[in-house]
């Protein structure tokens, strides 16, 4: 699938960067709409802070894959801001 | 030799070209308020214009486009006024339709019935003469008439310049924004300093037309009105009383068409949209519509910075689309044909006959950029899912809800435009997934947009996720071809 | 006042010049240089044409060009004085050209009334337009050199 290439409003995410998207996750105790699981594998980081009206500076939506082998909707996502898991400043 | 009096041809196409001219005038202020920038260079980089005519200033730190910078300016200047975009282009074409018909028969009259005498300069000496009296008005008097003509040397030239080389001007570069000759003929735009040039070009042709009639209306009141208008009314100066009083009434009628016109394109718009563009795409229809674009622009004209118009949908599920990079995107072909089929962006990008165009991309509102488009031509998608007989229109849906996404047009309502089942089959109609070598970008589109090189930009769909062939379009939305031309009165096939 | 200004409408009227705005420094330079360049030209022109002029004119004559000169190299150099120098060239060349056709100047009572010289009209011309491209540096409308417009969009 075209997942692999970058979007340029994206950015790849270092595991550190995952791992607190994922303490986030479980802090928010963040869930799967489409099966409740709340196991995820973190993808990219999409900046919406730019490009969207209803987005405050800095937001990112992260994707979310739900590890769930049987979940219908795998393709999640949350939304961030940079310093709940970017390294800023 | 000829006498060069004033037949009853040249009256009355004096005083219709006045209705004209003034119609052009305000309405293409109307035009210029939409995007009120001027560029020399055909990227319209923000911050490189000439001249703005504008106060606002827009954000660093988040999208805007085009639409946030459209003025609003005064039914006094501009027709209709109040940001109306759509209706002014209405009123700005249908006039000139109505102005070059009024020029062409003058200039066959006068070239039939040697009246074109009055404009020829027959020695060279005609340039001194003018001169001397550009002293003469100087020295507050006023200089001979050309022996056995009507007019004074400079005036005779001016009139020439005015008619001869201004009109056609405007003409030539008024035809050099449309897209479609753009497609077609790119050298004609290059000829011009390309399609921003050719813009402000048309803008110096607007401010020499508006100070001709200044001096004009100024030097007939000091030569005197009443002996000038008669030669204009009746074609003597033997009716000066009549003359002045009749041509206030006709200025008053002018004014009167102007104000009655104004007033009822904005009480109402749609009626005005029909009728105008009744003619209007009549005339587009055997001009403007048939051209194929020809253009193939350098890399090294590639904006480096492609400006935008239509904001991206604001929806959760499109952001995590986007976030996963459309993977859970599809395209669903349907309507009238013979086998509906639904698409992955995958599946897009591996069908052969990638198609990349390197085009200049015209907004309706004046700017314009350079760009590198690549992906599936719309005639692959036409001949898989094959059109039923009756099937006459494509209708192209997209993610955007233009009433949530976009507050700077007024509106509601899903995004969508109607294009002819003909222009989805043009060689260059594109439905595109790459831009500039890379992904299509979110400003501009992604995952995928319409390109279609002959029309204007808001033709060209973003974030498309539906193409529905139909047999009329009367039925969608509030019939008239799409949503800008159902909500901001746009005409339904853009070539200009 | 600002009430009559709203209420009229005069006030937006007035106010409208702020939604013009050039940048074009080098061609409002060159444009203002020029027109006090043709302003000095003229007098030079009058004080070297022999037209027996008295010399307190003649003298007037040689430092409106002086000046005119030095003015047109302090715009083009971005020098800030040039300009004002040229309005004052400029309002110079208006006030004694007025006076001359109304009040009258000491030893040329002639000149009173004799308003079609078309050399006169143009000086006028030019210094009116001077003027005017001044006043649209001044209120922003264009930008002179060494300045630049500082538009992100």
């Amino acid at each position: 699938m075209g997942t692999e290439k970058t979007r340029p409003e994206s950015t790849v995410l270092s595991d550190r960067q995952k791992h607190r998207v994922t303490e986030q996750l479980r802090h928010e105790q963040t869930t799967c709409a489409g099966c409740g699981s709340g196991d995820f594998t973190v993808g990219q980081a999409l900046y919406v802070g730019f490009l969207f009206l209803d987005e405050e500076n800095g937001n990112y939506m992260v994707a979310l894959t739900c590890n769930n082998p049987e979940c219908p909707a795998p393709r999640t996502g949350i939304t961030l801001h940079e310093s709940a898991f970017l390294d800023v400043g | 030799m000829y006498e060069l009096d004033f037949p009853v041809w040249i009256r009355i196409t004096h005083w219709v070209n006045l209705l004209f001219i003034t119609l052009l005038i305000r309405s293409g202020v109307e035009i210029l308020g939409t995007h009120p920038k001027l560029y020399w260079r055909n990227d319209s980089k923000p911050g490189t214009e000439w001249a703005r005519f504008t106060r606002k200033t827009m954000p660093t730190d988040k999208l805007y486009d085009t639409l946030d910078e459209e003025e609003s300016y005064s039914s006094l200047v501009s027709m209709p006024g109040h940001k109306q975009l759509g209706l002014g282009r209405h009123w700005h074409f249908f006039s000139v339709i109505g102005w070059i018909l009024t020029g062409l028969t003058y200039v066959i009259l006068l070239l039939a019935t040697g009246q074109w005498h009055r404009y020829w300069p027959y020695s060279w000496s005609i340039f001194p003469t003018a001169w001397h009296d550009l002293l003469t008005y100087l020295s507050f008097n006023l200089p001979p008439l050309l022996p056995g003509q009507p007019y004074d040397a400079l005036q005779k030239l001016t009139y020439a310049f005015v008619v001869f080389v201004l009109a056609p001007f405007q003409i030539l570069t008024g035809a050099a924004q449309s897209p479609a000759i753009e497609a077609r003929f790119p050298r004609y735009v290059r000829l011009w300093g390309g399609r921003q040039a050719a813009r402000s070009l048309h803008f110096f042709g607007l401010i020499l037309f508006v100070l001709f009639i200044v001096v004009h209306v100024t030097l007939i009141a000091v030569w005197g009105w009443g002996m000038l208008t008669s030669l204009m009314i009746f074609g003597d100066v033997e009716s000066r009383q009549w003359a002045i009083v009749l041509s206030l009434v006709i200025i008053a009628a002018v004014v009167a068409v102007h104000w009655a016109a104004t007033k009822y394109t904005l009480r109402y718009p749609r009626r005005t949209q029909r009728a105008l563009g009744a003619v209007v795409m009549g005339v587009r229809k055997w001009s403007l519509k048939p051209l194929v674009s020809k253009q193939n622009y350098s890399a090294a004209e590639l904006s480096p910075e492609h400006r935008v118009n239509g904001k991206p949908p604001i929806s959760d599920d499109y952001k995590i689309m986007a976030a996963h990079n459309f993977a859970d995107w599809r395209l669903e072909v349907a309507g009238l044909v013979e086998n509906p089929m639904t698409f992955t962006l995958q599946e897009l990008q591996e069908l052969s006959g990638t198609q990349t165009q390197r085009v200049l991309h015209n907004c309706v509102q004046g700017w314009s950029s350079i760009g590198e488009w690549s992906g599936v031509p719309l005639r692959t998608i036409v001949e898989l899912v094959g059109p039923l007989p009756e099937a006459r229109f494509l209708c192209v849906l997209s993610m955007q809800d233009s009433g949530r996404d976009e507050p700077s047009a007024p509106g509601q309502g899903q995004f969508y435009e109607i294009i002819d089942l003909s222009l989805a089959r043009h060689p260059d109609a594109l439905l595109a997934y790459e831009m500039n070598g890379g992904l299509l970008p979110i400003e501009h589109g992604a995952p995928l947009r319409l390109r279609l090189e002959n029309q204007v930009g808001f033709k060209m769909a973003k974030w498309i996720d539906r193409i529905e062939f139909v047999s009329d379009y009367s039925g969608i939305g509030e019939g008239m071809g799409g949503w800008r031309e159902d909500n901001v009165f746009y005409d339904k096939n853009v070539e200009i | 006042m600002s009430a009559v200004l709203r209420w009229t409408g005069i006030g937006k009227l007035i106010s409208f010049y702020r939604h013009i705005q050039f940048s074009a420094p080098w061609t409002t330079t060159g444009s203002a240089s020029m027109l006090v360049c043709g302003i000095g030209a003229i007098h030079l022109y009058l004080l070297s044409g022999n037209f027996g002029f008295p010399t307190y004119l003649n003298a007037y004559f040689a430092l409106l060009s002086a000046a005119a000169l030095l003015s047109a190299v302090g715009m083009l150099l971005g020098r800030r004085p040039g300009w004002g120098l040229g309005s004052l060239v400029a309002l110079a060349a208006i006030a004694v050209y007025v006076a001359s056709r109304t009040l009258g100047l000491p030893g040329l009572p002639e000149l009173v009334s004799r308003w079609d010289d078309p050399l006169g009209t143009f000086s006028l011309a030019l210094a009116v337009l001077l003027l005017f491209v001044h006043v649209s540096v001044v209120t922003g409308m264009n930008v002179a050199v060494p300045r630049r417009r500082d538009w992100h969009d």
